[in-house]
């Protein structure tokens, strides 16, 4: 039921409470507040409404089952989340990744860098040097390839785009040393577009999401994420969300 | 007076080269891997998950891999 319906009987219901004749000092002091101070039912409202969980109006996520898988690409109410900015009652609805197929390059990439050296040894380019050097430099080029792999894991962990009750983040780390966190509340999305393409995108269902916004980062891309028509439809519906949110607001 | 250069001493001086390079980098990969330890920190502060625990321990792991490598390096090659 709209909240709106909600609001107005939790009005009329402190209308009457404040008419009702009453003789206990108790019964005085909440009528005493009911009449002097209409505030406590638009909060009540309030928190009815930050209260509301994601699958009251949502069909998308009715749908999902909260995620506990920590390395999942698209992760539906994930447990035990959250982000630095997050406010208090501000819940993480939805967690995405780059799918894990679009890192299948980097694996192989690492395994050719793995036997980098078996080719050096084969090919002895490497023999002017004594065995310790040839050790070292081995166990040196198997540290970078180590280091790679685990940048390459941190890239892909932690490059993640959160939808909330509230906003959308995009958390971007290029390279080791640069970090870029964009959030746009919704109220500020005008526009979304989802593409899917190519060979891959179409058999494993996954594409880009590009959201327009009104704030001071025009768009924002969420790039390579699982089933994006899914997440389209469910930021449609918080989009409506946000709306019938804002009319409540009006009613009252 | 130049020394005299003799094949001997060419390869020494190669040698020697190659000992100072390979431990400069032993030493600037410890370096990369503070920096690396660095930003994870950052990362799961600015995203918080079950596994961000376990992600700091393998930063510190691979300073400790990037120092054992280092000694290893220097007892292996002085």
């Amino acid at each position: 039921m709209p909240e709106i319906f909600n609001s107005s009987k939790a009005s009329k219901a402190g209308t009457s409470a404040a008419k009702t004749p009453v003789h206990s000092d108790e019964a005085q002091h909440s009528e005493v507040e009911a009449v002097s101070d209409p505030a406590p039912v638009h909060r009540l409202t309030e928190e009815k409404r930050k209260a509301k969980h994601v699958d009251e109006y949502s069909s998308v996520m009715r749908k999902e089952k909260p995620s506990h898988r920590v390395f999942a690409a698209y992760a539906p109410k994930p447990e035990n989340t959250r982000f630095d900015s997050q406010h208090a009652d501000e819940q993480v609805l939805l967690l995405l990744r780059q799918s894990l197929i679009t890192q299948i390059k980097y694996v192989f990439v690492i395994l050719g860098l793995i036997f980098v050296p078996v080719l050096f040894n084969a090919v002895g380019m490497l023999d002017f040097l004594p065995t310790r050097f040839q050790l070292i430099a081995n166990l040196g080029w198997y540290l970078i390839v180590a280091s790679y792999t685990l940048e390459v894991f941190l890239s892909w962990f932690y490059n993640v785009y959160i939808i909330t009750d509230e906003r959308i983040i995009d958390v971007d780390f290029h390279s080791i040393l640069f970090k870029n966190v964009s959030y746009a509340k919704l109220d500020n999305i005008e526009d979304i577009t989802a593409t899917t393409a190519g060979f891959l995108g179409s058999v494993f269902d996954f594409g880009d999401i590009k959201i327009q916004t009104a704030g001071a980062v025009t768009q924002f891309e969420f790039a390579s994420v699982p089933h994006p028509s899914r997440v389209v439809a469910f930021l449609n519906e918080l989009l409506i969300e946000e709306e019938q949110e804002k009319l409540d607001k009006r009613a009252n | 007076m130049f020394p005299v250069l003799t094949p001997d001493s060419l390869d020494s001086l190669l040698l020697g080269s190659v000992r100072l390079m390979l431990l400069f980098g032993f030493l600037l990969y410890l370096i990369f891997t503070f920096i690396a330890l660095r930003q994870i920190e950052i990362m799961r502060k600015t995203v918080i998950t079950p596994f961000s625990g376990m992600v700091f321990l393998i930063g510190l792991l691979h300073v400790l891999i990037a120092v054992l490598a280092l000694a290893f390096a220097f007892v292996t090659l002085m």
